[in-house]
């Protein structure tokens, strides 16, 4: 397994994330574009975790994938290149930002003074939105055993994609209530947690690496 | 120890309803994304939304939860453009308005309302948005919008109507599961 060599605060992550896909989309130049590929990726390798390899092919793959369509339709190729990396670059800088571990974005949300409440909310939603579609994919796999044909179209989909998808958004929600409850989060000073501040080398990091992107995509070549 | 106006309980319902938004927006948006047609997105998706916005009002019945839930659930979208949290946020006051305006009383119609205008106003508020956003000029975008005509109406009809439909949908669930309903 790889070493982790820069790991950035994961609010900052986030907002290099925001910072390059808005900088990258006015850009028409597939070449500036590879540039601020590039330094994702080698973001990625720095903060390495297991799979990274399917994490790079991925966004070149759907990318590629949209240049083909692109230049199918308007035999542009240069258009075509920069719709299709426009993509990469928006699933590239979410695989980036989606390495952070819930632990690490907990802890680096509540050293930004955020409230509980929502650092709560918003660490679930990120922490749920995998298992729920792990448990669409097996709710639509068990309903794959009944026989459209017998029941209607519009009933399967009721009777067993729509009631079991529901029943298990509400049990998850109160055993994992429960959970927290048993827990008592937001009652007292955690009993194992560690300060995770901004700390200057991340600001560094983010103002080079934001500086690097502005460069890339905007320096006049001639 | 002052009381907060939301358990935690009750957050954790709202950011679970929250992922299986942004999971269903996941999944069928991208679907119909090439498709050029005023509230296609909102189509797509409004029987889900419509459904998980009923059950998120169900389960957590408080002014403040369609705001909540659509913040946290277009937060992640805010990668794609500025504009989707706006107008989802926006669409979710709307939602929270209307809760208010019907006494926060959740009979059937009124919880079929829900999805109905929460679609309806996020259609409405996206197009305008998106429009005005483009040709950065209201009045135009307000012409341009009214010209597109029957095409309009159908997005905004059609939303409203699956989100509807959705809504009536969660109070069928919900009198199916009974023991499920739990507002502590």
């Amino acid at each position: 397994m790889g070493k982790r060599i820069y790991r950035m605060h994961p609010v900052l992550k986030m907002g290099l994330c925001v910072l390059t896909t808005a900088l990258t989309f006015p850009c028409w130049n597939p070449f500036r574009i590879l540039g601020v590929c590039g330094i994702l990726m080698a973001l990625q390798l720095a903060d390495y975790r297991p799979g990274i390899w399917r994490s790079f092919l991925i966004p070149f793959a759907v990318g590629g994938v949209m240049t083909g369509i692109s230049y199918g339709l308007s035999k542009d190729l240069s258009g075509s290149a920069c719709s299709g990396l426009h993509f990469s670059v928006l699933l590239l800088s979410s695989f980036y930002m989606f390495q952070t571990s819930p632990s690490e974005l907990l802890r680096g949300l509540q050293s930004c003074r955020l409230p509980d409440q929502l650092q709560l909310a918003f660490l679930v939603m990120y922490r749920f939105v995998d298992v729920l579609r792990e448990e669409l994919a097996s709710i639509c796999q068990a309903g794959s055993m009944i026989d459209r044909k017998r029941i209607g179209l519009i009933k399967k989909g009721y009777r067993c994609i729509l009631i079991p998808f529901s029943y298990r958004l509400l049990t998850l929600s109160d055993q994992l209530s429960l959970s927290v409850m048993s827990r008592d989060f937001g009652c007292q000073k955690r009993s194992n947690y560690r300060e995770n501040p901004i700390r200057f080398r991340d600001a560094q990091g983010f103002l080079l690496l934001g500086l690097a992107c502005v460069v890339i995509l905007w320096m006049p070549l001639k | 120890m002052k009381e907060k106006y939301f358990t935690n309980k009750q957050i954790i319902s709202m950011a679970i309803m929250a992922a299986a938004m942004l999971l269903v927006s996941c999944i069928t948006v991208p679907v119909v994304l090439g498709v050029a047609f005023p509230g296609i997105r909102c189509l797509s998706c409004g029987l889900f939304f419509g459904l998980i916005i009923a059950l998120a009002y169900a389960k957590v019945p408080k002014f403040g939860v369609g705001t909540i839930v659509t913040l946290v659930c277009s937060l992640p979208m805010f990668f794609f453009s500025w504009v989707i949290p706006c107008f989802t946020v926006a669409a979710g006051l709307c939602t929270d308005i209307y809760f208010l305006l019907t006494g926060k009383k959740l009979t059937t119609v009124t919880t079929t309302g829900l999805g109905v205008v929460l679609m309806a106003s996020m259609m409405v508020i996206a197009e305008s948005l998106g429009i005005w956003f483009i040709d950065n000029n209201a009045w135009t975008s307000f012409a341009q919008y009214m010209s597109e005509g029957w095409r309009v109406a159908v997005g905004f009809f059609g939303s409203g109507i699956l989100g509807g439909i959705g809504s009536f949908l969660a109070t069928r669930i919900f009198k199916e599961f009974k023991s499920l309903r739990n507002h502590g």
